[in-house]
């Protein structure tokens, strides 16, 4: 289909009756129609681009909000570039922090605000916890790369039963597509990875193709929970406790080294063990890859380009007629760009923000910014008999026993992992642990070997299990744009959200189990401590959900909206359920499944595009 | 040469040819571990920068990685040569040795990180430009019945007879693979979960292809190969040296840093070097070093010969981990920043990893352990001594403080 000519006068300059920042009197015309533009350039839309330059489509543009590629890459030296990767700067600015949480390594964008889990310094508006029971907490990146530096790189797959929670147990609803679908993605999602994982795991999803990498060693502190659930002191139900399928090397793969233990997985991994987006995005801007093979057409990245709608043709309204960002690098000078396909992934919340922000688009159904869902997190914390944290990746065993079962009629599945970090999830550990004991030993006059005894014994007993909730999708918990602006003017996403009695039900399964095992491991009943308030596991799902029908959902099970025939949805948004996988695998799957889909419309190789 | 001249033809030759590779995949183990230990690891032992200090401890994460891997592929050759009938085997020669007495005709010594090292290192490790097809193994009149040894093949190409002597020796399955099953090593033992248990033909492919995989690297990708991790470090080293030319990554330690000569090299101008510690505590150190290798040795022998059969495996593996992690690591770094002595201005001492012929399979599983605990026993008593003897600086002697009381710990758990 051809694409109308666009003139400045399309450009809208108001956002929910606000006027931005940037030149009003000069907007920019990209006068080429590009094949592809995808937004985001994380999980999702590095990966998209790198299958698109391997497929040889001529013409893709990725759009990026973040304003520095953390390799050695410039738009003038292209596919040129030696592609060194660059992280000893996060790491100094890491070190540099004095707040270490999940984003410390990152810069902060003024101009596109990352929720920062900080209390002076949020980007979500939502009640202030005194207010409420529970916040959203968990956060996400909006720089090249995306949220993949600070993931943990847990890469467990889906089981059959998540995909069809309506049919099976009678809640919520089923996902358009089964996980026999998905599994040949699975697999591919997986080789592209790089995961490190058990064969021989019972319990996971079937599998067509052996893990690319045997597991992580499971820790000390591991072993020794799974001697105390072997032992008569362990009461509690069964459980089995193996090694969790991650995309971090466990020996040398893609060029990168295997996992020394820096126990730093998140927020940033120093050596790059663990897979980030910046592998697929260097590949498609041209890197070799391990055959010494490059792509033919390296896409192109634009930085700091900030999108803030999405425009509809007005005589085609199944057509988007163009995209309009702000160009950070040239003032905030408003830009249309487009393309006969455009690829929103944006991650959950800013993907949603923009569609509200451009009005009545791909919203048919009412369901965009609705089902926000995210894996609310159990917390135990004891002191037991000596497990010495601190060390290895931060979890390297899980017990996946009770992700399916009849009790999802009723109660959420669950997932348990065995935090190597100490307390450090729900008090702060090591710095925390040490304050306490030096408040505690100087008021007693006990300092010297006496206090570097109780730190040393204090920290090497101390032991977090975190339990993943499952949680169904509630049309209330909902990402609306706020009247609070950003510092450019654009609305702050609103965040509406609450954890219901099926999600807390399975909450106080794994606090008994917790407790149990807690127990068994030498903590005494009364010193087992549950965080007050569930955490948020940084896993933001929901809300652009699939569906195979246009006024129940968003999208088609390729992403491809119901109104809207060449805008694609993609990412954890179009999660219908989420079970109790770590998304970050599945929604690799679901991108490498549609980037083929739209590469057979292409005719292999963007022409003849939709 | 190609594979076809260097076949293997019988039971004896295939023995004799697992030997070597335990015996190769020993000794670079403990040369890419001396090099590791070599690495300056701290801002003040001068490195100027951020960059320099990253770039060496990630190149010592590296080596000691692929060193771990040659720890793995010796336990995978032995299990090959137990499955068909072989004897554990972690004899060796004492370094250093003139090029030529195994396979590759290449140098076989300990050396510090520097350019050379690591070209030694990356031409161990070379692929195999013709790994050659498949062989017919079958005996010929007038084959002699001494198995002949592979000294000219290079590892690649010894490993690529081994696996074709596995596929095409003319022998029937039940009787090719007599050993014992009980008597393979399985990984969960030692922390290995690649480690093939080796019964048949199909399992022995898969262990023969696992260190092939891991040592060269695959056709499709030799850039996670030890091959091309020790290249990737060769040329970063370059590269960094072009930029700072009097950037020193490793200490000055000394070649082939030994208590005693145990080899005679001959007059040949190509011979290594082979230097005697003078140093009193140095050399009280390297005894330290000596015994905890020597009773680590003696427990892979009995994890080698029994697998999980052996009554103390476990033992045997909280023995052997602990050794290599909290006693051979620290004493191995701490002999490079420790004095060589008299007659050696400047050099530091390292590792000498001395074999002595008495370390053998100890047959019997609770001698072995009463035998590995009193040595022990002596080695935390002479640490305790040394660390409280004003002979080093209060952080070495804390290191050796340390060491000492790990020892101690280890001989109680032997004794259960």
């Amino acid at each position: 289909m051809g694409v109308p000519a666009i003139t400045a006068t399309d450009i809208h300059l108001g956002v929910a009756g606000r006027i931005v920042s940037g030149s009003v009197d000069e907007p920019f015309v990209d006068p080429v129609v590009h094949d592809v533009v995808i937004v985001g350039a994380g999980f999702v839309g590095s990966v998209m681009a790198a299958k698109f330059a391997e497929a040889g489509v001529p013409d893709v543009v990725v759009l990026e909000a973040g304003n520095q590629a953390y390799f050695d890459w410039s738009p003038d030296r292209g596919a040129t570039s030696p592609f060194t990767d660059h992280r000893l700067g996060l790491l100094e600015t890491f070190y540099a922090s004095q707040l270490k949480n999940d984003n410390s390594p990152y810069v902060d964008l003024m101009y596109a605000q990352s929720p920062m889990n900080d209390s002076d310094r949020d980007y979500f508006v939502q009640p202030p916890l005194a207010k409420s029971p529970q916040v959203f907490d968990s956060t996400y990146m909006r720089m090249v790369g995306g949220t993949s530096y600070h993931w943990l790189g847990i890469a467990v797959r889906l089981l059959p039963n998540d995909f069809r929670m309506k049919s099976t147990y009678g809640v919520a609803l089923d996902w358009p597509i089964g996980y026999d679908d998905l599994e040949p993605w699975y697999a591919r999602a997986e080789a592209e990875l790089g995961v490190a994982g058990d064969d021989n795991c019972a319990g996971r999803a079937w599998r067509s193709t052996p893990y690319q990498m045997p597991p992580i060693p499971q820790s000390y502190l591991d072993q020794q929970v799974m001697a105390a659930a072997g032992s008569d002191r362990y009461s509690g139900p069964p459980v089995t406790i193996t090694p969790p399928p991650v995309a971090r090397n466990s020996v040398p793969f893609g060029g990168r080294p295997p996992c020394a233990g820096s126990n730093n997985c998140t927020p940033i991994c120093p050596i790059q063990a663990k897979y980030d987006s910046s592998v697929h995005l260097k590949r498609a801007l041209g890197a070799r890859d391990l055959d010494g093979r490059q792509v033919s057409k390296p896409v192109e990245l634009r930085l700091g380009a900030l999108v803030r709608r999405v425009v509809v043709e007005p005589t085609s309204p199944r057509q988007i007629r163009h995209l309009e960002y702000l160009d950070v690098s040239n003032g905030l000078r408003q830009t249309v760009i487009r393309a006969r396909t455009y690829v929103l992934a944006m991650h959950a919340v800013e993907s949603a923000k923009v569609l509200l922000m451009s009005g009545k688009v791909a919203n048919r159904s009412d369901q965009v910014g609705r089902n926000l869902m995210d894996h609310p997190c159990q917390l135990t914390y004891a002191r037991t008999d000596p497990v010495y944290p601190f060390r290895g990746p931060l979890v390297t065993s899980t017990i996946d026993d009770y992700r399916d079962g009849p009790t999802r009629t009723h109660r959420a599945a669950t997932r348990t992992e065995f935090q190597n970090l100490g307390w450090a999830w729900p008090t702060g550990s090591p710095t925390a642990t040490v304050n306490t004991a030096v408040k505690d030993m100087l008021g007693k006059g006990r300092i010297g070997r006496a206090l570097a005894e109780r730190i040393a014994d204090d920290i090497s007993r101390e032991i977090t299990i975190d339990t993943l909730l499952d949680q169904l999708p509630d049309p209330d918990n909902r990402v609306t744009l706020a009247n609070e602006v950003d510092p450019i003017g654009l609305p702050r996403p609103k965040l509406t959200y609450t954890i219901d009695g099926y999600t807390k039900a399975g909450g106080d399964f794994a606090e008994s189990l917790c407790r149990q095992l807690m127990t068994a491991m030498g903590a005494p009943p009364a010193e087992v401590n549950v965080y007050p308030t569930y955490v948020g596991a940084g896993h933001l799902h929901g809300t652009h959900r699939m569906g195979t029908e246009p006024d129940k959902s968003v999208t088609d099970s390729f992403g491809r909206t119901h109104d809207h025939d060449n805008l694609f949805l993609i990412g954890c948004g179009s999660f219908p359920t989420i079970g109790t996988a770590n998304p970050s695998l599945t929604m690799v799957a679901l991108a490498l499944r549609s980037a083929k889909h739209l590469i057979d419309e292409f005719g292999g190789n963007g022409v003849g595009a939709t | 040469m190609t594979t076809d001249q260097i076949r293997i033809t019988s039971r004896a030759e295939l023995v004799d040819a697992l030997a070597v590779a335990c015996e190769l995949e020993h000794g670079l183990s403990l040369q890419y571990l001396f090099a590791a230990f070599s690495l300056r690891k701290d801002p003040d032992e001068g490195l100027v920068d951020d960059l320099e200090l990253v770039a060496v401890r990630k190149w010592a994460a590296n080596i000691f990685f692929v060193a771990a891997q040659e720890m793995l592929h010796l336990a995978q050759a032995s299990n090959l040569l137990l499955a068909i009938g072989g004897a554990p085997h972690l004899a060796r020669p004492n370094f250093p040795q003139l090029a030529g007495t195994y396979p590759p005709d290449l140098g076989w010594e300990l050396s510090a990180f520097s350019v050379p090292t690591l070209e030694r290192f990356i031409a161990y490790e070379r692929p195999d430009p013709d790994p050659g097809s498949a062989a017919d193994a079958k005996p010929e009149p007038g084959d002699p019945i001494v198995p002949s040894r592979l000294t000219h093949a290079s590892i690649g190409q010894m490993y690529a007879a081994i696996e074709q002597a596995f596929a095409n020796l003319a022998i029937p399955n039940s009787q090719l693979f007599i050993g014992d099953p009980n008597d393979q090593l399985p990984g969960w033992l030692v922390n290995f979960p690649q480690l093939v248990e080796v019964i048949d033909r199909e399992t022995a492919k898969r262990a023969t292809l696992l260190i092939i995989d891991q040592g060269e690297g695959t056709r499709r990708d030799s850039v996670d190969s030890h091959y091309g991790i020790f290249s990737a470090i060769n040329t970063e080293l370059n590269e960094m040296l072009r930029a700072n030319p009097s950037f020193e990554p490793a200490r000055p330690v000394a070649d082939n840093p030994l208590c005693e000569l145990h080899t005679f090299i001959g007059s040949d101008p190509d011979a290594p070097v082979v230097n005697i510690i003078s140093d009193p505590t140095t050399r009280a150190v390297q005894d330290l070093f000596t015994v905890a290798y020597d009773v680590l040795v003696l427990a892979l022998f009995r994890n080698f010969a029994a697998g999980r059969s052996d009554e103390g495996a476990s033992v045997l593996k909280q023995v052997t981990l602990g050794l290599m992690m909290t006693v051979i690591r620290p004493l191995g770094e701490l002999l490079t920043r420790l004095p060589m002595g008299p007659g050696y201005v400047g050099l530091t001492a390292g590792p000498s990893f001395e074999y002595f012929p008495e370390i053998e399979l100890l047959p019997h599983a609770a001698t072995a352990r009463i035998a590995m605990a009193e040595r022990l026993d002596d080695a935390a008593a002479a640490a305790e001594v040394l660390a409280r003897s004003n002979a080093l600086d209060p952080g070495k002697a804390g290191v050796i403080a340390s060491v000492g009381s790990n020892l101690a710990r280890f001989a109680v758990a032997l004794r259960g």
